[in-house]
């Protein structure tokens, strides 16, 4: 192939494609009317010397003239077809080579100076580069795409300061190169070392874009290549690009940016908000725990006075147990580190183990706590811990947001016979229409902050994220001074049963232990 | 297994470690409380317990390099059972690791100690 590439460079001082053409025509155009004005001497030559010297009668002398002319332009017209008609038969051949026809065509010999000269040289180097730039071997017709890449191509997808990878149809690696984060696999292939999401992993994509799309582009932020504590973690963001059909046999190209430095700040406040989480929550263990051995032991013996004070402290204490858990929660899940694990589990079961915390909170703050439960209600796939966070959350609000000696009611029902819906009624001050969009952002407390009330303004935040997670909606209704609702949905769990045991082996292997796996919070989520 | 009786309370807080053991020992069960890492692991090993309650943050050893040595190759105490019980929230990696090794993971934050026996009493109930 080299003596395509080497030519090169002398027809660039020729003729460009463009002008070809026209200089081309130029040529043409002069062998013609020269051959022409040959032909008309010869002709005319013929008959004077046939008149004058062989006296030859005028009109045989024409005649032979006529005759001349016209074997002389068969002639010339031969010979003006070889060399008008050469550039295309030479660009037919390179054609033919490029295109793999079954009978293997020579390329044409273009080594001679005019060729360079009149630019056909440069011309068929186009088709050459075209053909080699869509992926077709020149030189091997009939061997498999070398994805490999060579020469100046290797050295720049080797020097890049980010790992690439290309995928194969099966996804494959086909090549990687040297920051790549791969492996070699014990057959000797070679494997990524990204840890994706269950949900949103390369194998998941690659089908999505084989089954629906002929291109596209995806980005995965925040995937590690290593277990936290690992040598030589790293961390990415990484795009793909997917491309149905590509000639080279490359169904998609990774590209893996080491963003280790900046996710590792992110790491440190995580690991800041785990180890003030813990300091605040040794306090928060004695004060309960004593509460609770107190209770147990003395409250016989308070007169009615002390026994309030004593249901406040112990109230607070939950809420501020509550509150951590909604500060780690959202930590967790700004990371994309908060993941719900669904098992089959029980709305009336749930609420059942909130009542006693719940029904305290509501008393002391002297509420009425109503509860409207219909029996029978199917099973629903949740996260235990989590949605009793949500409960507790959305009844700490009704409870805030009302007037003394409220009612909140909480009822359930089902909805649309895939959802469980939730509802949390309260009769309080409500919410000004023009702040309901914003309720469920963090931090977003609205006109309430001027209320002398206390809160984070990050349980609606978690809320939704929780329940979502859960793969249902939460949604608000409420009318400034009459009180608002809450509620949200959780998927019935005979529904979502299938996808959930089909889905993800590890969630099925918890789904089948968490019975026996006692937990009072979201072990399995982040 | 046996009934849960005597119980190796591994725990550095002195506030919380005595609070469980007061009201554990109450409940009738005979309480060791270690309010050290290795003297603890020493202890899981030296005797025979039940249960055992493990915290994560400890001074000499870390709760999960205990459970580690306990259980990480040859389950050294199989006449044991194992919950841990932290403030301490872990990256999700590292819990699923102790997840394997342990019969529990617990937050002491969200429990009581009348929790905590609630909880123990079910744990009797559930082949490990």
């Amino acid at each position: 192939m080299d003596h395509y590439y080497g030519a090169r460079k002398g027809s660039d001082m020729a003729i460009a494609n463009h002008e070809y053409f026209d200089h081309y025509k130029r040529s043409a155009i002069t062998l013609i009317v020269l051959s022409q004005i040959i032909g008309a001497c010869l002709a005319g030559g013929a008959a004077m010397f046939a008149w004058q010297t062989l006296s030859v009668n005028p009109l045989n002398a024409f005649t032979l003239g006529l005759v001349v002319l016209i074997a002389v332009n068969i002639v010339f017209g031969f010979v003006l077809f070889a060399v008008v008609s050469k550039p295309f038969k030479l660009l037919a051949q390179a054609v033919a080579h490029v295109s793999k026809d079954p009978v293997v065509t020579p390329p044409p010999m273009l080594d001679a100076v005019r060729y360079e000269h009149s630019g056909l040289k440069a011309l068929i180097q186009t088709v050459y580069e075209l053909a080699i730039s869509s992926g077709k071997n020149v030189d091997e017709p009939n061997a498999q795409a070398n994805p490999e890449p060579t020469g100046i191509y290797q050295q720049i997808a080797a020097d890049l300061p980010c790992g690439l990878i290309a995928l194969g149809k099966n996804g494959a690696i086909l090549y990687a190169n040297h920051i790549a984060p791969v492996k070699v696999t014990s057959e000797g292939g070679q494997t990524t070392t990204l840890q994706f999401e269950q949900n949103n992993s390369l194998t998941t994509w690659l089908a999505d874009c084989e089954a629906n799309k002929v291109r596209d582009t995806h980005l995965w932020q925040r995937v590690a290549d290593h277990l936290p504590g690992e040598e030589g973690r790293r961390i990415f963001d990484v795009v793909g690009y997917y491309q149905k059909e590509s000639p080279a046999g490359v169904a998609a190209i990774l590209v893996a940016f080491d963003r280790t430095t900046m996710y590792e700040s992110d790491q440190e406040d995580m690991d800041f908000i785990a180890l003030a989480a813990h300091e605040l929550r040794g306090p928060i263990t004695v004060i309960r725990g004593y509460l609770d051995v107190i209770k147990n032991d003395m409250t016989t013996k308070f007169t009615p006075d002390e026994q309030e004070l004593f249901d406040r402290l112990q109230v607070s204490s939950e809420r501020l147990a509550g509150y951590v858990n909604n500060i780690l929660n959202v930590s967790r899940y700004d990371r994309k580190q908060f993941i719900t694990h669904l098992a089959e589990d029980n709305l009336v079961d749930i609420i059942k183990t909130l009542i006693p915390d719940l029904a305290l909170r509501a008393r002391t703050q002297r509420r009425k706590l109503t509860f409207s439960i219909p029996q029978g209600l199917p099973n629903i796939a949740a996260d235990r811990s989590s949605l009793g966070e949500v409960v507790t959350n959305l009844v700490d609000n009704a409870i805030k947001y009302s007037h003394q000696d409220g009612e909140v009611l909480i009822s359930a029902a089902v909805k649309d016979n895939a959802f469980v819906e939730v509802t949390v009624k309260d009769g309080g001050i409500g919410i000004p229409e023009s702040v309901v969009g914003g309720l469920f952002n963090k931090f977003y407390r609205s006109h309430r902050s001027k209320q002398s009330v206390g809160g984070t303004g990050l349980g609606l935040y978690i809320c939704k994220a929780i329940v979502e997670s859960h793969g249902g909606s939460i949604w608000v209704r409420s009318h400034e001074g009459e009180g608002s609702t809450f509620g949200f949905t959780v998927p019935i769990y005979s529904t979502v049963a299938a996808k959930l045991q089909a889905g993800d082996n590890q969630n099925k292997d918890i789904t089948q232990r968490s019975e026996g796996w006692i937990k009072n919070h979201a072990m399995y989520r982040r | 297994m046996a009934d849960i009786k005597t119980i190796l309370c591994i725990e550095d807080d002195l506030f919380i470690g005595e609070m469980y053991a007061r009201s554990l020992r109450q409940a009738g069960y005979t309480v060791d409380l270690i309010p050290d890492g290795q003297k603890g692991l020493e202890a899981a090993l030296a005797k025979t317990y039940d249960l055992i309650l493990l915290d994560i943050l400890l001074p000499e050893k870390f709760g999960t390099e205990i459970l580690k040595q306990l259980r990480g190759g040859k389950d050294l105490v199989p006449h044991s059972r194992i919950l841990i019980l932290t403030n301490f929230s872990q990256d999700e990696e590292s819990r699923i690791a102790m997840q394997n090794k342990a019969d529990g993971y617990l937050i002491k934050a969200d429990i009581t100690p009348r929790k905590l026996i609630d909880i123990i009493k079910s744990l009797q109930k559930v082949e490990p």
